[in-house]
């Protein structure tokens, strides 16, 4: 179930709402683990055990974690983690595995492909962090179960994340009442979220996968399907966490900013602390600073950059183009801070927005592609090889409400820039927003009416 | 002030959501919901998410549908911008064009390929049953009404598929009635649809006709015309585009076409034990509008068993035909195989996947 569906906004969520409203006290976490059960259960109950097992597991393992001294501890720590990074690696990654070997071996294995469970990498990474809080004595272990599964499994970051810490949550899962203004936030949240989903991330994607599907594209070509994609990923995906932050706080429960401007960024480094930061902030704490962080030499730092970044390509899909989008990521970062090292000119505000844009959709390009041979047939678009001027095909795919939004996400971009507000950071006060959240809703409603629901581009992940 | 929008639209949330849950909690109650859940609760599908799939399906039933805005919506699109949405393009004034039919598919070229092998296995297949197969491709009216497109971009691909299809086909030795030369262009197009019109589809009924006498000699049967006078037809293009109900306003307006009709005397043996239809028809929509079966039978004097449907593709109908109702084609001595060319990019379907035997 996507949040942008009848079955959601007509069903499921005023269902959960009337419950939870009318069961007292902590009880309630038990209404929000039952429902985000049934949520995740509503695309396949067969996999609703995966996720409930992990949860068991990682609750156990986190007291017993909590309770163990000296080696033991290590231990606990490494069981904590074992069963779900394993599932984690066979459900994504065996038929990558599979298929690479295959092709190694020119021979066909007759291997029956492994249906990815939708959520398991956010699921996986929320268990991951837990067990390791615990271990570092950062958090103190959940001793209920109820409590440790809600955290874990609530439908509003369940299947696309943000990728939710314990310790975020730990205060208002113990204890919370409920707070109308904070209530009335999270609608608008939410109400804004879905509305930058549906009518920008939606209305973009025909084009964006027009413009791939062209054999031999211009220039034109790929910079009208790499800048609709380029937008399209982040109005679809900060639409989402905008939602899920306003699910959490309608039930009380408050989800840091996931993202917060990050086309606004003068460099790389800035660009990372802001997209998609609950992940970032989690392979930096959990991945990168244990391998070293910064300390060590240039090549030792950079090393771990590249590990760090290869990786975290990797967690966004079962495939190769994802591993070198994530290294040319940590090529970008190991070059700026041996620049910065180096004591070379910074490159002022401006020319570092120009480059650090470019590079991104640089990336954006190689991410979208679904093979080796369509990102080729991308980027050699993108050099000219087929012409510079806008393509009959790609002139047969566009609509004119596709140029319109296309212009209108730019603009959305720089609005914060031009008027000095920050529409992703929670902004109570800001009048435009409280405003234009309810017609946006509306017009939203109406036009997904009209059209297929339309996944999710993190559900993939 | 942002205290008052924001607690107004919070009601108007609530609001809205109560309200949708109403409609959704009266439907699921009802006895069509019922029925279809029913059937689709076994333990299979709600395990693999189909049952929850008829569940989603029944919800959006049961919610009112906006058409009222909806439609404004797309008027206005269509009138100010002149966007007629995902599936349809704009080009002349009162000119809508299939937005498959101009731009490019992923694996368009190997998909081409694909359909070569499908239809020397289609021969093959009607070689050994000794059935005589004549096929009808028809031309995308993007290719054959371009002048209508008022700079309406095409891909290349567009012109590329009817180009090999005509160069790399005959190699397969198939019976192929060629339409475009002659074809009266535009004038043998609907406006507002994608399918041809009476003039269209008298003329390709007209060639098939000569190639089933050719194949099967001439019929015998009496087969009578008859044409209403013409009334507003509003296309599948202004469907597709939500217009078919705002045009009086936000344009185009309706074509106006005769529905034409076919009475066949029939006559029976001792016992009225009349044979069946000896020509199958097997296309796709164009088989089914603007009298092209009634003209076929005219031309042809014999009956002709409709076996099209509507979204068949290339070749859909035909393949299931010879999969799965292989009993249809026992007393038939030919089969006419109509198809869209602009079918002949389009991503493989199951029934082909399963006919090539790649199904998994």
């Amino acid at each position: 179930m996507v949040f942008a569906s009848d079955s959601f906004l007509f069903l499921f969520l005023p269902v959960f709402l009337i419950v939870y409203a009318l069961t007292p006290g902590l009880a309630r976490n038990v209404v929000i683990l039952a429902f985000s059960w049934l949520f995740y259960a509503w695309w396949r109950a067969d996999f609703l055990p995966l996720i409930v097992s992990i949860a068991i597991w990682s609750w156990a393992t986190g007291l017993w974690i909590s309770r163990a001294e000296g080696r033991a501890r290590g231990w606990a720590l490494f069981i904590g983690i074992v069963w779900p990074l394993a599932s984690l690696v066979w459900f994504k990654y065996a038929n990558m595995l599979v298929h690479s070997a295959e092709v190694l071996t020119a021979s066909v294995w007759g291997w029956p492909d492994v249906l990815l469970p939708i959520g398991l990498s956010f699921f996986v990474f929320g268990a991951i962090s837990y067990s390791t809080d615990v271990f570092r004595g950062t958090v103190k272990a959940e001793p209920s179960f109820v409590n440790y599964a809600t955290y874990q499994s609530m439908f509003g970051h369940l299947v696309a994340g943000p990728v939710v810490r314990y310790e975020w949550v730990a205060q208002r899962l113990k204890e919370r009442t409920f707070h109308r203004a904070e209530f009335m936030f999270g609608v608008e949240r939410f109400m804004l979220g879905f509305a930058q989903k549906v009518l920008i991330a939606d209305t973009l994607a025909p084009m964006v996968d027009a413009g791939y599907a062209i054999a031999h594209p211009t220039t034109m070509d790929v910079l009208l399907a790499v800048t609709g994609y380029t937008l399209q990923l982040y109005f679809d995906f900060s639409g989402y966490s905008a939602m899920a932050i306003g699910l959490g706080l309608m039930v009380g429960l408050k989800f840091p900013e996931n993202f917060d401007n990050p086309y606004l960024s003068t460099s790389l480094a800035e660009f990372w602390r802001r997209w998609h930061i609950s992940l970032s902030s989690w392979l930096r704490d959990y991945l990168y600073i244990p391998l070293g962080g910064n300390r060590g030499s240039t090549g030792r730092v950079s090393a771990n950059l590249l590990i760090t970044m290869g990786l975290g390509g990797l967690w966004h899909g079962a495939s190769w183009t994802f591993l070198i989008w994530g290294l040319w990521h940590g090529f970008g970062l190991m070059v700026g801070r041996v620049w910065k090292n180096l004591g070379l000119p910074g490159t002022g505000a401006w020319l570092g927005h120009v480059l650090t844009l470019a590079f991104v959709m640089v990336g954006w390009a190689l991410f979208r592609a679904q093979s080796w041979a369509e990102a080729g047939v991308i980027f050699s678009g993108l050099t000219g090889s087929n012409g510079v001027a806008l393509s009959p095909s790609m002139g047969a795919a566009i609509r004119p409400v596709e140029i319109a939004t296309l212009v209108l996400g730019i603009g959305l971009i720089y609005l914060p820039k031009l008027l000095r507000i920050d529409p992703s950071a929670p902004n109570p006060g800001h009048w435009l927003r409280a405003w234009a959240a309810l017609p946006l809703f509306l017009f939203a409603v109406l036009v997904l009416q009209g059209r297929m629901v339309v996944p999710f581009l993190y559900f993939q992940f | 002030m942002p205290h008052l929008a924001r607690a107004l639209a919070t009601l108007a949330f609530l609001a809205l959501m109560l309200t949708g849950l109403g409609f959704v909690a009266v439907h699921l109650r009802g006895e069509e919901a019922r029925t279809a859940l029913a059937a689709a609760a076994t333990r299979e599908n709600v395990l693999d998410g189909r049952f929850t799939a008829v569940l989603d399906k029944q919800i959006t039933a049961g919610l009112p549908q906006l058409t009222g805005l909806e439609d404004v919506v797309s008027g206005l699109a269509y009138k100010v911008l002149g966007d007629a949405g995902d599936l349809v393009r704009a080009g002349c004034p009162g000119w809508l064009f299939y937005r498959e039919e101009l731009i490019e598919t992923r694996g368009a070229r190997a998909n081409f390929e694909t359909r070569l092998k499908i239809a020397a296995k289609i021969r093959d297949a009607f070689a050994a049953r000794n059935l005589a197969l004549v096929v009808l491709p028809v031309p995308d009216k993007a290719l054959l009404a371009a002048e209508h497109l008022c700079g309406a971009s095409v891909s290349g691909e567009a012109r590329w598929r009817s180009q090999a299809w005509w160069s790399q086909s005959g190699a397969l030795g198939l019976d192929q009635v060629e339409i475009a030369p002659g074809f009266p262009g535009a004038d043998g197009f609907l406006r507002t649809d994608t399918h041809w019109n009476v003039a269209g589809a008298k003329l390709a009924a007209g060639r098939v006709a000569e190639a089933v006498r050719r194949r099967i000699g001439p019929g015998t049967q009496k087969i009578t015309l008859s044409q209403s006078p013409p009334k507003a037809r509003v296309g599948d293009l202004m469907r597709l585009a939500g217009l078919e109900r705002t045009y009086s306003w936000s344009g185009p307006q309706p074509d106006e076409e005769p529905e034409v009709s076919a009475a066949i005397a029939r006559t029976g043996g001792l016992l009225d034990d009349v044979p069946g239809p000896q020509v199958v028809l097997a296309g796709s929509s164009f088989s089914r509008n603007s009298g092209f079966l009634e003209y076929l039978q005219a031309a042809s004097g014999t009956e002709v068993a409709q076996r099209s449907r509507d979204g068949s593709g290339f070749a859909g109908q035909l393949l299931e035909l010879l999969m799965d109702e292989p009993q249809i084609l026992a007393e038939t001595r030919l089969v006419v195989w109509e198809f869209p060319m602009r079918a002949l990019t389009r991503p493989l379907t199951d029934v082909e996947r399963r006919f090539l035997g790649d199904a998994k």
